[in-house]
C-alpha cells in the first residue's frame, strides 16, 4: 500500500517536473522576500522617526483592502504576465505589514528609555540604533513573519498567471482532474508554507526573548 | 460567456455566504474555547499554522474531496475566511482583564452573561479585525474558485486571461476589488456602531 | 579620572555654582515654575523638595536642557548652559530617575557602559570602569555584569541607574526620586548607602524627593518648593528653626523634627570637665564629636542605659528618656545635668551591650522639640 502511494508520487513528482518547479516557487519567495526587507525596512523606519509617519501608514492600509489576486491581476497590464506582477505584487502586499510593525515598533518605547538617551547625550541617529531599533525587532519581526505568510500565497497565485512554481501545477492537477497531482502539490506546498511559517515565528520568538520589553 | 450581472450576483453569493457561515461558526467557535483552555490553545496555534497554507491550495485540494463546482467553491471560501474569524475571536474574548471577570462573576453573572456583557463589548474590536480581513480574503478566494467552477467574476477574469484582453481582466476584477472595498467600508460602519463607548 | 574634558567642548571640569535665575516655565497655560532663583554651591547635595506639580522635576530638567526655560537662565560656572550644545551638556551630567530606564535588551555592564560606549572609550577600559562602578554600588561585579535588568530586583535596578549616571566621573549628578519606587525598609537601605557614596565622591548633586526626611538625611541644604516658587532654602537645622515661624514650612516638614539627623560639619560640642553642655556652632568639636558611640545596654531590672565611653576619659552615665525603634533614635538624659542628647542609631534590633550608632547632639533644636525643660 505505502510503496503504492510513494510510486504514485514518484511518478506524478517526476512528470510534472516539481522539483523544477519547486525551485522557482522558491526563488520567487525568495526574491519577493529580499526585495521586501530592503524595501520595507528602511521605509519603516523613516515611518517610525517622521512625523508624518501614520498619514503614510494610512496609503499603505489601502493596499491591503485589495483582495490579493486583484492587486496582482491588475499589475499585468503594467508589467505582463509571469514572474514581474508576481513579485511586484508580493512586494506591495507585504509592505504594509512590514513598514507598520516597523513604524508601531520604533513608536512604541517606554518614553522614559528615550529620555535616558537624550540626558545621556545621545545623537538622534545613536537613540535609534542603540534604543529604538532593538527594541523594535519584535514587531518588526511580527510583520515579515506576515509578509512570508502573504507572500507564500500570492507566489502561489502567480502560477495561474505564467509565473510557473508550484502554482502551475496545482492548476494543472485540476484542469487535467489529476487528484493525485493536486494531492501531491497541494501537500507540498502546503508543508513549505508551514515550514516558511514556523522559521519566521521562530525567529520571532528568539528576538521577542532577546530585544522583547516585558514590563 | 457569462453575463456580467449573473457573475456579479455568483460572486456575492459566493462570497459572502461562505463568510457569514465562518462568521457564525468562528464566533461561536470562539465562544466555546473561552471555557475550554485545551481548544483554546489548539485553536489558536492551529489556526495560525493553517493560516499560512496559501489560499489557492485549499482551493486545489477541496477537489479530490468535494470535487468541482459551485457548493465545493462556497466550502472553500468557509474554510479560508473561517481561520482569521475564528483567531481573532478566541484571542478578544479570552483576553479580557481577568479583573472584570472576577468582578462581574462575584456579582452572579453566569458564563452566558459574561460573555455578553462583558467579554464580547470589549472583544468587538478583535473581532471585527478578524472580519474585515476575512472579507477581503472571501473576495479573493471568490475569484480564484474559478478554477473549480464556481462561476462567478472569476470566470469574466478568465476569459480575459485566456486571450490575454486585458480589459477582459479588468473586467473581473475592478468589481471584486470594488465590493471588497464596499464590504470593508459596511463592516466599519457595522463596528463603529457595535463598539461599546468609553465616555 | 575624568573621561569628558579631554574630548568634548564642556568648559569646566568641576563644579564652582550653579545659578537658577529667574527659571519661569508653563504647560498649557499653568506656571510649572514661576520666577525661581536659586544658587547650589559646588560640591554641595542640595535637596529639591515640594508637593507634586510644585515644580522639583520640571526645575531639575532645565539644568541639562531637556526642558528650556520660558524665561529665566541656568548658568554653570557663570556660563549660561544655553551656549552649550545640548549633547555635550549632558554628557557632563548624570541622570538618575525614579524608573531606571535602564534598557532591557542590554546587560547590566552595556548599561553602565553606554555613556563611555558613545564617548569611544576604548573596550578594555569600559569593562573596568564598569567593575569599579559595580563595587561603587555594592554589587558584585561577577555575579551582575551579565544580568538583565529584567532579573534585578528594585534595588538593584537603582544600583546599576546610579551606576551608569556615574559612568564618565561627572562633576554634577541630577537625581529625580530615584529611591521613590522602592519599599519603605529597601529606601533606608540605599539612603545610608548613598550618603557614603556621597561623601566618597564629593561632587554636586541635585537630588529632587517628596520624601523630607530623605531631604533632610542626604541634603547639605534643602530647598522647598512650593508652586513654582522657592518657598524656603537652607540647611536642614535652618529650616527646622524656620518652621517654627512658617506655616507652610512647618506643614510641610512635619514630624521630620523626629527623625531628623544632623551630622558633623553643623554640630559640635564644648563640654566642661563636670558636665554636659550641648551647644550647635559650626567648628570642629573637641570632645564630644558625631563618631563617638553611644553604648545602650540593659540592666537586670530590664532598663535600658548608655554611655559615652571615649569622653573625657571617664564614662559618663545616661538614663535613655525615650526610646524609639521606628525612627532608630533614642533620647537620653543624662543624669548628672539634666541634659538632653538626642542619638540616633543604625541597626533598629541592636540592643544588648552593643555599639549602636553616631551621637547627634542638639542644642537650640532640643528646645525647638521640647520646649524649655531642663
Amino acid at each position: 500500500m505505502i510503496a503504492d502511494i510513494i510510486a504514485d508520487i514518484s511518478t506524478v513528482w517526476v512528470k510534472y517536473n516539481l522539483t523544477t518547479l519547486t525551485y522557482i516557487h522558491l526563488t520567487l519567495f525568495g526574491t519577493a522576500i529580499l526585495l521586501i526587507l530592503i524595501i520595507g525596512l528602511p521605509l519603516g523606519i523613516f515611518a517610525g522617526i517622521s512625523p508624518r509617519g501614520s498619514l503614510f501608514i494610512q496609503i499603505l492600509n489601502i493596499i491591503e483592502m485589495i483582495p490579493d489576486i486583484a492587486l496582482l491581476l491588475l499589475l499585468i497590464p503594467i508589467t505582463g504576465i509571469g514572474a514581474a506582477p508576481t513579485i511586484a505584487a508580493a512586494v506591495l502586499y507585504s509592505l504594509l505589514p512590514v513598514v507598520r510593525n516597523t513604524m508601531t515598533g520604533l513608536t512604541t518605547i517606554r518614553p522614559e528609555l528615550i529620555e535616558i538617551g537624550e540626558a545621556l547625550g545621545m545623537t538622534g541617529r545613536e537613540i535609534l540604533r542603540i534604543i529604538r531599533f532593538p527594541l523594535s525587532l519584535p514587531l518588526v519581526a511580527g510583520g515579515i513573519r506576515t509578509a512570508v505568510v502573504y507572500s507564500m500565497g500570492i507566489v502561489t497565485l502567480g502560477g495561474i498567471i505564467g509565473a510557473r512554481g508550484l502554482g502551475a501545477a496545482l492548476q494543472a492537477g485540476i484542469t487535467r482532474n489529476n487528484m493525485t497531482l493536486i494531492l501531491v502539490t497541494g501537500l507540498w506546498i502546503g508543508l513549505l508554507a508551514v515550514c516558511m511559517d514556523t522559521i519566521a515565528g521562530s525567529c520571532e520568538r528568539y528576538l521577542s526573548r532577546r530585544y522583547g520589553d516585558q514590563r | 460567456m457569462i453575463s456580467f450581472t449573473t457573475a456579479i450576483i455568483q460572486h456575492l453569493t459566493l462570497a459572502y455566504s461562505g463568510f457569514l457561515i465562518s462568521a457564525v461558526i468562528g464566533i461561536g467557535g470562539a465562544v466555546v474555547a473561552v471555557r475550554w483552555s485545551l481548544m483554546r490553545a489548539i485553536l489558536i496555534s492551529g489556526s495560525s499554522l493553517l493560516q499560512s497554507i496559501p489560499a489557492f491550495t485549499i482551493v486545489a485540494l477541496v477537489v479530490p474531496f468535494l470535487g468541482i463546482g459551485f457548493t465545493p467553491a462556497v466550502v472553500v471560501v468557509f474554510v479560508t475566511t473561517l481561520l482569521p474569524v475564528l483567531r481573532n475571536a478566541t484571542i478578544g474574548l479570552s483576553s479580557t482583564d481577568p479583573v472584570l471577570i472576577d468582578a462581574s462573576v462575584g456579582m452572579g453573572l453566569s458564563f452566558c452573561q459574561t460573555i455578553r456583557f462583558v467579554r464580547f463589548p470589549l472583544a468587538i474590536r478583535p473581532i471585527f479585525s478578524g472580519l474585515r480581513l476575512s472579507s477581503i480574503v472571501a473576495n479573493s478566494v471568490a475569484v480564484v474558485t474559478v478554477f473549480i467552477g464556481s462561476g462567478g467574476l472569476g470566470a469574466i477574469v478568465l476569459e480575459g486571461l485566456v486571450r490575454f484582453h486585458i480589459p477582459g481582466i479588468l473586467a473581473g476584477v475592478i468589481p471584486a476589488m470594488i465590493i471588497a472595498l464596499l464590504a470593508d467600508f459596511l463592516l466599519g460602519r457595522l463596528e463603529e456602531f457595535c463598539a461599546p463607548r468609553f465616555h | 579620572m575624568n573621561f569628558l574634558s579631554e574630548k568634548n567642548d564642556i568648559p569646566w571640569k568641576y563644579i564652582e555654582s550653579i545659578h537658577l535665575d529667574s527659571l519661569t516655565k508653563s504647560f498649557n497655560g499653568s506656571y510649572a515654575v514661576r520666577d525661581l532663583s536659586l544658587t547650589i554651591q559646588g560640591g554641595e547635595l542640595i535637596a529639591l523638595i515640594g508637593a507634586s506639580g510644585s515644580g522639583k522635576t520640571t526645575t531639575l530638567r532645565m539644568i541639562n536642557r531637556l526642558i528650556e526655560p520660558d524665561k529665566g537662565v541656568v548658568l554653570i560656572n557663570n556660563i549660561p548652559v544655553r551656549s552649550i550644545e545640548p549633547r555635550v551638556l549632558r554628557r557632563s551630567m548624570g541622570y538618575v530617575i525614579q524608573q531606571t530606564g535602564l534598557l532591557p535588551h542590554l546587560t547590566v555592564s552595556a548599561n553602565i557602559g553606554l555613556p563611555l560606549t558613545i564617548a569611544h572609550t576604548p573596550d578594555d577600559e569600559i569593562a573596568r570602569r564598569v567593575r569599579s562602578l559595580l563595587s561603587l554600588v555594592r554589587l558584585d561585579p561577577d555575579t551582575f555584569q551579565h544580568r538583565k535588568p529584567a532579573e534585578l530586583s528594585g534595588g538593584q535596578q537603582q544600583r546599576v541607574g546610579l551606576a551608569r549616571a556615574l559612568a564618565t566621573d561627572p562633576p554634577l549628578l541630577l537625581m529625580d526620586e530615584p529611591f521613590g519606587a522602592l519599599d519603605p525598609l529597601l529606601r533606608r537601605e540605599l539612603q545610608k548607602e548613598f550618603l557614603e557614596i556621597k561623601k566618597h565622591l564629593g561632587i554636586t548633586i541635585i537630588f529632587v524627593t517628596h520624601d523630607v526626611h530623605e531631604a533632610f538625611l542626604l541634603g547639605d541644604r534643602v530647598a522647598l518648593l512650593h508652586e513654582g516658587s522657592l518657598h524656603a532654602l537652607g540647611t536642614p537645622s535652618d529650616l527646622l528653626l524656620a518652621a517654627r515661624n512658617d506655616p507652610l514650612l512647618s506643614y510641610f516638614i512635619g514630624d521630620t523634627r523626629l527623625s531628623y539627623s544632623i551630622t558633623t560639619p553643623v554640630i559640635s560640642l564644648a563640654l566642661r570637665p563636670d558636665e554636659y553642655l550641648i551647644r550647635a556652632d559650626d567648628m570642629k568639636s573637641e570632645a564630644i564629636r558625631s563618631d563617638h558611640r553611644v553604648i545602650l545596654s540593659f540592666d537586670e531590672n530590664g532598663a535600658l542605659h548608655g554611655s559615652f565611653p571615649d569622653c573625657l576619659q571617664s564614662t559618663v552615665p545616661v538614663a535613655v528618656a525615650w526610646y524609639d525603634t521606628t525612627m532608630h533614635q533614642a533620647v537620653l538624659l543624662c543624669t548628672r545635668t539634666g541634659s538632653r542628647v538626642l542619638v540616633l542609631h543604625d541597626d533598629p534590633g541592636a540592643v544588648q551591650g552593643k555599639d549602636i550608632g553616631h551621637v547627634i547632639l542638639l542644642d537650640d533644636i532640643m528646645q525647638f522639640l521640647f520646649g524649655s525643660e531642663s
